[in-house]
């Protein structure tokens, strides 16, 4: 049976769910991100005018998913992929290089990211095939390794491009949503671990290795050899001066000092927490932890309180993908993992990645609302 | 569906780990250690972008190091406590420190020359060879009108820079006179043979 592209709406249903608490967060933490976003940028540039753009572009995308039928979606949920994946694919072929990678698609002065929507389209064919796998009598645990094939063909063709930080969300998402559909955990951590050893053994460039190895470093109070102090370690180093100098308040807003003399790279993207903890202080910081905190525990009981499995499954699947890239983002800048480069949600500076998170939480609020 | 609801909690549980392990980690940062990190980020010097070059001054300080040294007197008020002024803030600019850390050297220079003060005072004093008003005024006179050294070896464009800013023609009723830029600021040179610090 066909399904029709829109749902109808059950406008009753909004404010007796977690719609009304998740858009607030939602706006919340979008206009925390302007702010940063305008913070962090010069005089001469460009990137806060962007970003606004790109904000009212996102709310557009979010009220057109919100109308939009799941069924539907999980009825072209392949097809989406398989035209994710030929994307991801043609980034090799058509070379549109920005800096010294291929993520990007260039229209006219924008860029896209791909691979920020391959997310989704993941999520979709993946609850797909995991409701089948719970609906199975006869299954095995076996039974689960399509799905580490799907996530294994845009995983390696964006770890090629390369962006290892990405490829981490594409295979956490997969590992959640194993672990809701009952698979047990002690797989998970085996499969993770085997993962891990072959990429790092076969995948990893000599940097990206470095960069694992330095996170092993001492860090506090302990004078480290120049060569790391200025190289390979300065992003981090750069990075706790700026939450440690932030104390109780922080500096206030444009007035922070690793922020306006330029001393941390990235600061608009993958570093904006960092600013964030140097401008709020503690907090600043604390607060948008409890936000981000509120906004994955609104959306799991959101998918608790759905009664279709599938619908369970997108919801799980979409706030994997958020709540891992927020913890990653966090935890790296905080000198608690390793450096990938990943971008905050609703916050970093970046098109590609509010416009994907707003269409994320659009499908969330439509599977709570829809008539159905 | 039991197991699904399960799960779910168990995931928030998870989260709420994650970001209490955060919250920790960020106390830890941001409060505990901010003396260490705050320090560590005030000594940071911003890139120089646009750098002055002379041939001529090239060769001049192939032999010299420049020290810049702090006149206390130039920055006291009628009640002889010391006020951060612009020049402050334009030194700063300049070496690429911030405000608050120039700020902090000229304050720890003034405390220490002011313990020195008070120290020879109260051994003058003792003596009972003058009455206190005058010996303190005397040894303030000694003390605070000199150049103390704030910051060693200079770099030399900093040096070039603040030379050319330092004395600007100002019109002040009708009146042309030089004003002071880094009023309370100066340079001095010193020849790499004696050292120094």
């Amino acid at each position: 049976m066909s399904h029709s592209i829109f749902n109808n709406l059950n406008w009753n249903k909004i404010f007796y769910s977690f719609v009304v608490p998740i858009i607030i967060l939602l706006l919340i933490l979008s206009t925390i991100g302007l702010l940063f976003v305008y913070s962090t940028t010069n005089d001469n540039e460009r990137t806060f005018d962007k970003q606004q753009k790109w904000f009212f572009l996102s709310i557009v995308v979010f009220f057109i998913t919100m109308r939009i039928n799941y069924k539907w979606l999980l009825e072209y949920s392949f097809i989406f992929y398989i035209l994710g994946v030929v994307v991801l694919a043609l980034l090799f072929a058509v070379d549109p290089f920005v800096g010294s990678t291929r993520r990007w698609i260039r229209i006219s002065q924008y860029s896209i990211q791909p691979s920020e929507f391959m997310k989704y389209a993941l999520v979709l064919v993946l609850a797909k095939l995991f409701s089948q796998f719970v609906k199975n009598k006869d299954k095995t645990h076996f039974d689960i390794i399509p799905a580490f094939l799907i996530t294994c063909v845009p995983a390696s063709l964006v770890f090629l491009q390369p962006d290892l930080g990405t490829s981490l969300v594409f295979f956490g998402t997969l590992f959640v949503m194993s672990f809701v559909v009952g698979i047990p955990i002690r797989h998970i951590i085996l499969l993770s671990l085997l993962a891990f050893s072959l990429i790092y053994s076969y995948g990893l460039k000599p940097y990206q290795k470095k960069r694992l190895t330095n996170f092993f470093q001492p860090l506090i109070h302990q004078e480290l050899p120049r060569h790391l102090e200025e190289g390979e370690m300065y992003q981090l180093i750069q990075s706790l001066n700026a939450y440690g100098s932030g104390g109780w308040f922080g500096s206030g807003l444009k007035k922070g000092y690793q922020n306006t003399n330029n001393f941390l790279p990235a600061k608009k993207t993958d570093f904006i927490f960092a600013i964030i903890g140097e401008e709020w202080g503690f907090a600043g910081t604390f607060f948008v932890i409890v936000l981000y905190f509120a906004l994955f525990s609104f959306l799991l009981f959101t998918a608790s309180s759905l009664p279709d499995l599938q619908a369970q499954l997108i919801v799980v699947g979409i706030t994997a993908i958020l709540a891992i890239q927020t913890f990653i983002n966090i935890f790296m800048t905080v000198g608690l993992a390793p450096i990938t480069g990943i971008p905050l949600p609703f916050i970093s500076y970046g098109g590609s990645s509010l416009i994907s998170s707003f269409l994320g939480i659009g499908i969330v609020v439509s599977l709570q609302v829809s008539e159905q | 569906m039991e197991s699904i609801h399960n799960k779910v909690t168990q995931l928030v549980f998870f989260a709420f780990a994650l970001s209490f392990i955060l919250g920790m980690r960020l106390f830890a940062l941001q409060i505990a250690q901010h003396d260490y990190y705050l320090q560590k980020t005030l000594k940071q010097k911003k890139q120089n972008k646009n750098p002055l070059y002379s041939r001529k001054y090239k060769i001049f300080v192939e032999k010299s190091v420049f020290d810049i040294e702090i006149i206390p007197k130039q920055l006291l008020n009628n009640e002889k406590q010391m006020v951060k002024n612009d020049s402050v803030g334009r030194l700063a600019n300049l070496m690429g420190y911030s405000e608050e850390y120039v700020w902090k050297e000229c304050l720890k220079k003034y405390d220490f020359l002011r313990k020195k003060i008070d120290k020879k005072v109260q051994e003058e004093y003792s003596k009972g060879t003058a009455n206190k008003e005058s010996i303190i005024k005397e040894k303030e006179e000694m003390y605070l009108s000199r150049p103390y050294p704030l910051f060693y070896r200079v770099d030399k464009k900093v040096v070039m820079q603040l030379e050319i800013a330092k004395y600007v023609w100002a019109i002040n009723n009708n009146t042309l006179y030089l004003q002071d830029f880094y009023q309370g600021f100066v340079i001095r040179r010193r020849t790499k043979a004696h050292g120094g610090k």
